[in-house]
C-alpha cells in the first residue's frame, strides 16, 4: 500500500480534540498500566512504500531483555497525543532521522509460501501474474511471523522490520485498553475513529518510535541478538519463528503472543484485502458460473476445443477450450485465465467477438469462453463453401475490418497467433468480427501425443510464415521440439492475413491438396502462389508484401488499412447504399 | 495418398489416378474384376495353399458380418494413431470378430459422408494375402468408422521400436510382401499406395504382413477435420519439388522404409559413421559406407540432432540418398535398396525389375518355416524400447 493511500485512509480517522483527550485518558492508563509499543518507519531508500511495524510487550518487567524500551513510553505517550492533532514534528529529545536509515534490524524468518492470490509487499505485484507468465518466477517467501509476503528477488529490498504493521498495534493497543478498562472503553466506542488516533499519521509517528529506539541502543541489543539468532533467510535451517525465542526469553507472554500472531496475520489481511478486491472485482465482472450457461447444442470443432451455442441471457457461443495439455489443475486455470482470459478481457473493437465472459469450473474441467453468438458462420464457409458470387468491394470491406480490428489488437500488444478464416466471423453478410485468439501454442498443438506427428489445424500451413515454420524442429529422438514456443509476432499475423486476402481475392487456397511436406518444402524455398494478371497490380503488390519472406519488410496493420481505404472505390452513391444496406440488415440503426 | 477426384483449386495439373498404365499392359482388362466368381480371382492370384486359405477364412468371417454400425462394435483399447484418427480394437459383438477400427473426424455435410463411404467400397475388392483386409465402413455422428482386419503384431514401426532394428532375412521378407501387396495394388485395384511406410505395414503372428492405408478415398483426406504434420517423410524428392505421382514415388518410400527396418532409424539425414559404429558396437574405421552415384557436395546441417523439419526436406531433396554401410549387410540388400533409392525417378527401379532382383527372388521362393512368425510372436509382449 503506498504512502497516499494509507494516509488517506488514516486522515478520514482524525479525531476531535474532545475525542482526543478523552482517549489519551484511557490511553494513559492502559499504557502505564501494560503496554509499551514502538513502530518504526522501515528505511528503504524512500521512494512509495512506507511500512510501519509495531512491536509489542507485555508486563515489562518480565520482557526488559526483549523489549527495553518501555522507559520511553512517556514520551510515546505525548507524541502519540501530539500527531494526532497536529502535523508538526514532536518536540522531543531529539531530531528526527529524516533520511538516515536508523533502524533494529529485526530480521524476517521468510520460508516458502504457496500464496499467489497476494501481492508481493515490496513491489506490488501479484504473485499469479509472475506464475503464470514465468517472467521473474521465484519463488514466493512469507515471514512465518510477521506474514509479510515478498519476491525471492524482492527480499534485499525488504528491511529488516519484521513485525507487526500499524494495524496490530492498533488492535493490540484496543485490546490491552479493553482488558484492562472496559467501562471506559465502551464509553470511547461511541466515537468509533478514536481507536485509530494512535497511528494517525503513521510516518510521523514511526519516526519518532524510531528515534526513541535509537535512544537506547545498548538496551536493544540483546533483542538483537536473539533476533539473529533465529531469524534466517536460510531455508535449509531449520526455521524457528523468533516469537519462539523471544517466548523462551520471556516465558509468561506466550499467550499474549500468541494472540499477536493471530492479529498479524488477520490485520495483514485488512490491510492488502482492498486493493485485492478490487482486482478480484474486475475478475468477477467477468466471471461466469457454469450453471449460468445453458448449453444448446454444438456448432463447431476446431483443434483446441469444441463451439456450443448457449443461453446466457439470449443466444451467446461458448467456446469450450481444452487444457488437457497441462497436467496440473492449478496449472491449467492460471495459463487459462492469464494467457487467455486476460486477452480477451480487454479487447473491446468493432470487428472483435463480443467477449461475454469466462467459465474455470475446474472439478468438472470445463474452461469455456463465452462470447456474442453470431449466426453467419465463418468467412471461410462465406469465401469456400457458399456459393453466392461477392463483389470486390465487399472484398475490400471486410479485409479492411479484419485489418482494423488487428491494427487494434496489436496495439494492445495482443497477438491473434492463429489468423484464418475460420477464426473470423460474420456477423452479418457485410460485417465481420475476429474471434479464436491467443489460443495457439506449440504445446497444445501436441496434445495429444502422437508418434512422429503433430496434429494442426486444416490448412494451417498456409497462414504460417516461413519464419514459425522454420521453427518446427526436431530433437534428437526424432520428435517434435516442444520446449521452445513458436515465435509468432506481430508480422506472423500480417502473413497469415495476406492468405486471407488471398483466399477472399480468389477464392480458393493459396495451395492445394498437397500433403505437408509439399507445403512446408514450397513455402521454405520461397515459392509463393501468385494473382492472376486480371487482378490489379497494387493487390498483387500489397499481397505480396505480406507474404514477404523476411518479417521486417512485411507492414503493419495500420499500414495496410490507409493501403486498402486509398484502393477503395471511392464513390459517395455505393457507400450511401452500403450504409442503408447495413440499416436494412440491422433493425437498431 | 489421393485420388483424382478432388477438387483442385490451383489449377495444378495432378496426374490421373493410375499414372502407371504405360508400364502395365492390362490395364483396361480388369474392368470385370468385381463379377469374377472370389475362387477364380484367388487362383488367379497365385497363392499358396495357407495363404488361400486364410483369406477364404476371412472371408467367410466377413460373410457373417456385412452391414457394420457403431452399436454392434465393443471397443477394447487403443492400438495407435493412424493417419488422420485413432486406431481402435474392437469386438463384433454378434460373431465374436476382433477387428481394428480406425476413426476419422471429418467436418463435412452428411451427404459427402456417405460418399466417402461409397469411395471406401473400393476396398472390398482388396482380396489378397499382402493387403489388410476390409470389413467395412459407417458413419456415426462426425466420425468415420473403417474396420479393417486386426493384425496383432501390429506395424513395423512399433515392432522396430520393441526391436531396434530388425534382421536382414526378415526385411527379405517384408520386401517380398510389400512388392507383392504393391504390385498387387496397381495391377488389380488400379490405384497407388501413396503412403508407404514402416507404420502403414502391419504383421501378426501367423507370419503375414499386409499394407494398409493406401489412398482410396481423396475426398476423406480432403475432409479431415484435422491435418498433419510429420517429424519423418517418405515422400520421394521429385514429389517434394511438385512433380507428378507414379509408382516410382512409392518404390522410393518402400526403399527408404527398408533402410529404417535395417538400420532402426529413420536414414535422414544419413548417419554417420561415429552413429553406425554405435549402432553395430564397432570402431569407426570398421564401418565403411557404401558408395554413393552423387558426389557428396551436400552440406549436411551441423547438428543433426536439432534439425529443422524443412531441413529434413531439403535433405531429402537435395542431399546423397541414405544408402546401408559395407560389411554388416549383404551386398544383396544393399544393391536392392539403391535401386530403390534413386534420386531420379527415371533410374529407379520398377515393380517388374524389383521382382526379378536377387535378393527379392532369394526370398520369394523359399519358406522360411515360420520364422517370422515365431518373431512376431515373440515381439507381441516386448515392451517398447526408450531410443
Amino acid at each position: 500500500m503506498s504512502d497516499e493511500k494509507k494516509k488517506k485512509r488514516w486522515g478520514k480517522s482524525r479525531i476531535s480534540d474532545e475525542s482526543t483527550e478523552n482517549f489519551s485518558k484511557i490511553f494513559r492508563f492502559s499504557l502505564m498500566s501494560q503496554t509499551s509499543f514502538l513502530s518504526w518507519r522501515r528505511s528503504s531508500t524512500g521512494g512509495s512504500i512506507s511500512r510501519t511495524s509495531t512491536s509489542s510487550a507485555t508486563t515489562s518487567s518480565i520482557f526488559t531483555p526483549a523489549f527495553p524500551l518501555n522507559h520511553n513510553f512517556n514520551n510515546n505517550k505525548s507524541q502519540n497525543q501530539k500527531t494526532s492533532t497536529t502535523s508538526a514534528l514532536p518536540s522531543g529529545s531529539y531530531d528526527p532521522p529524516a533520511s538516515a536509515p536508523a533502524r533494529i534490524p529485526v530480521i524476517h524468518s521468510l520460508v516458502k509460501s504457496k500464496s499467489k492470490f497476494r501481492q508481493c509487499d515490496v513491489c506490488e505485484r501479484y504473485f499469479i501474474f509472475d506464475f503464470v507468465r514465468r517472467q521473474h518466477s521465484d519463488d514466493v517467501f512469507a515471514c512465518s511471523v510477521c506474514g509479510i509476503r515478498v519476491h525471492k528477488a524482492c527480499m534485499q529490498q525488504l528491511g529488516d522490520d519484521c513485525f507487526v504493521t500499524s494495524e496490530v498495534i492498533r488492535q493490540v493497543v484496543e485490546k490491552a485498553i479493553e482488558q484492562n478498562n472496559k467501562q471506559k472503553w465502551e464509553a470511547v466506542e461511541a466515537t468509533p475513529p478514536s481507536n485509530r488516533v494512535i497511528v494517525t499519521s503513521p510516518t510521523e509517528c514511526s519516526i519518532e518510535n524510531l528515534a526513541s529506539l535509537q535512544q537506547l541502543p545498548e538496551c536493544s541489543e540483546d533483542w538483537q541478538k536473539s533476533v539473529h539468532k533465529s531469524g534466517s533467510f536460510n531455508n535449509n535451517l531449520p526455521v524457528t519463528p523468533r516469537m519462539a525465542t523471544t517466548t523462551m526469553t520471556a516465558t509468561s507472554t506466550m499467550e499474549d503472543v500468541r494472540t499477536l500472531e493471530d492479529v498479524t496475520y488477520h490485520s495483514e489481511y485488512e490491510n492488502t484485502s482492498d486493493d485485492y478486491e478490487k482486482e478480484l472485482m474486475q475478475w468477477r465482472d467477468i466471471t461466469i458460473q457454469l450453471s449460468d450457461v445453458h448449453v444448446k447444442g454444438r456448432i463447431g470443432d476446431g483443434r483446441f476445443g469444441t463451439v456450443h451455442i448457449a443461453e446466457y441471457h439470449g443466444d451467446a457461443a461458448v467456446k469450450f477450450v481444452n487444457m488437457n495439455y497441462l497436467k496440473e489443475e492449478a496449472e491449467r486455470m492460471d495459463v487459462f485465465t492469464q494467457e487467455i482470459v486476460t486477452a480477451y478481457k480487454n479487447s473491446r473493437h468493432e470487428h472483435i467477438a463480443l467477449f461475454y465472459g469466462y467459465v474455470v469450473d475446474p472439478p468438472t474441467n470445463t474452461y469455456a469462453i463465452v462470447t456474442n453468438f453470431y449466426q453467419h458462420k465463418t468467412l471461410y464457409h462465406r469465401i469456400h463453401e457458399a456459393t453466392e458470387d461477392y463483389e470486390q468491394s465487399w472484398t475490400f470491406q471486410i479485409s479492411l475490418q479484419i485489418c482494423q480490428a488487428m491494427s487494434y489488437l496489436h496495439r494492445r500488444k495482443i497477438l491473434h497467433r492463429d489468423l484464418r478464416s475460420k477464426n473470423i466471423l460474420l456477423d452479418n453478410p457485410n460485417r465481420v468480427v475476429v474471434a479464436d485468439f491467443a489460443l495457439m501454442k506449440l504445446e497444445r498443438l501436441a496434445h495429444p501425443k502422437r508418434d512422429y506427428t503433430l496434429c494442426i489445424p486444416n490448412h494451417w500451413l498456409d497462414y504460417l510464415a516461413p519464419e514459425v515454420a522454420s521453427y518446427l524442429i526436431l530433437d534428437s529422438r526424432g520428435e517434435f521440439m516442444l520446449q521452445e514456443e513458436l515465435p509468432f509476432t506481430g508480422d506472423t499475423d500480417v502473413y497469415s492475413f495476406g492468405t486471407i486476402f488471398y483466399e477472399l481475392l480468389l477464392r480458393r487456397m493459396p495451395t492445394g491438396c498437397d500433403s505437408w511436406e509439399q507445403k512446408l518444402y514450397a513455402k521454405m524455398s520461397g515459392q509463393k502462389a501468385t494473382l492472376q494478371i486480371r487482378f490489379d497490380p497494387k493487390l498483387h503488390e500489397l499481397l505480396m508484401s505480406c507474404w514477404a519472406t523476411t518479417a521486417e519488410k512485411r507492414p503493419t496493420f495500420a499500414y495496410i488499412v490507409k493501403r486498402i481505404t486509398s484502393m477503395m472505390p471511392r464513390n459517395k452513391e455505393s457507400a450511401k447504399a452500403k450504409r442503408r444496406s447495413t440499416a436494412h440488415e440491422n433493425p437498431l440503426f | 495418398m489421393s485420388s483424382g477426384k478432388r477438387r483442385n483449386p490451383l489449377g495444378l495439373s495432378l496426374p490421373p489416378t493410375v499414372n502407371e498404365q504405360s508400364e502395365c499392359g492390362e490395364a483396361a482388362a480388369e474392368e470385370a474384376t468385381a463379377t469374377v466368381p472370389l475362387e477364380e480371382q484367388l487362383k488367379k492370384l497365385g497363392l499358396t495353399e495357407p495363404q488361400t486359405q486364410r483369406l477364404s477364412e476371412f472371408l467367410l468371417a466377413k460373410e457373417g458380418i456385412k452391414e457394420l454400425s457403431e452399436d454392434m462394435l465393443q471397443t477394447e483399447g487403443e492400438l495407435g494413431h493412424g493417419n488422420g484418427g485413432v486406431v481402435n480394437k474392437c469386438v463384433h459383438k454378434k460373431t465374436g470378430v476382433i477387428m481394428a477400427r480406425k476413426l476419422v473426424h471429418l467436418e463435412i455435410k452428411p451427404s459427402v459422408r456417405q460418399q466417402i463411404v461409397k469411395e471406401l467400397a473400393v476396398l472390398h475388392k482388396c482380396n489378397s494375402p499382402f493387403i489388410v483386409g476390409f470389413y467395412g465402413a459407417f458413419v456415426d455422428n462426425n466420425d468415420i468408422s473403417i474396420c479393417m482386419e486386426y493384425m496383432d503384431g501390429l506395424s513395423l514401426d512399433i515392432v522396430l521400436k520393441k526391436v531396434g532394428r530388425l534382421p536382414e532375412k526378415f526385411v527379405g521378407r517384408i520386401s517380398v510382401a510389400v512388392v507383392r501387396g504393391l504390385t498387387y495394388l496397381k495391377d488389380e485395384i488400379k490405384i497407388l499406395h501413396r503412403d508407404v511406410k514402416p507404420s502403414n505395414m502391419l504383421v501378426n503372428s501367423n507370419g503375414e504382413i499386409k499394407l494398409c492405408d493406401f489412398g482410396v478415398s481423396g475426398m476423406l483426406i480432403d475432409s479431415m477435420a484435422n491435418s498433419f504434420v510429420g517429424t519423418r517423410s517418405y515422400m520421394a524428392p521429385e514429389r517434394l519439388t511438385g512433380s507428378h505421382y507414379t509408382i516410382s514415388s512409392d518404390i522410393w518410400s518402400f526403399g527408404l522404409s527398408l533402410v529404417e527396418l535395417l538400420i532402426g532409424r529413420y536414414p535422414v539425414p544419413a548417419p554417420s559413421q561415429a552413429e553406425y559404429a554405435t549402432m553395430f558396437n564397432v570402431s569407426e574405421n570398421e564401418i565403411e559406407l557404401a558408395d554413393t552415384l552423387e558426389e557428396a557436395t551436400y552440406h549436411a546441417p551441423s547438428n543433426p540432432a536439432s534439425m529443422a523439419i524443412f531441413e529434413m526436406l531439403d535433405y531429402i531433396v537435395n542431399g546423397p540418398p541414405p544408402t546401408l554401410p559395407k560389411r554388416f549387410f549383404t551386398d544383396e540388400v544393399i544393391g536392392f535398396v539403391s535401386k530403390c533409392l534413386r534420386k531420379l525417378p527415371s533410374e529407379r527401379a520398377t515393380l517388374k525389375s524389383l521382382t526379378s532382383d536377387v535378393f527379392f527372388t532369394q526370398y520369394a521362393d523359399s519358406d522360411d518355416q515360420g520364422e517370422f512368425a515365431d518373431f512376431v510372436k515373440g515381439t507381441l509382449n516386448l515392451p517398447k524400447l526408450n531410443p
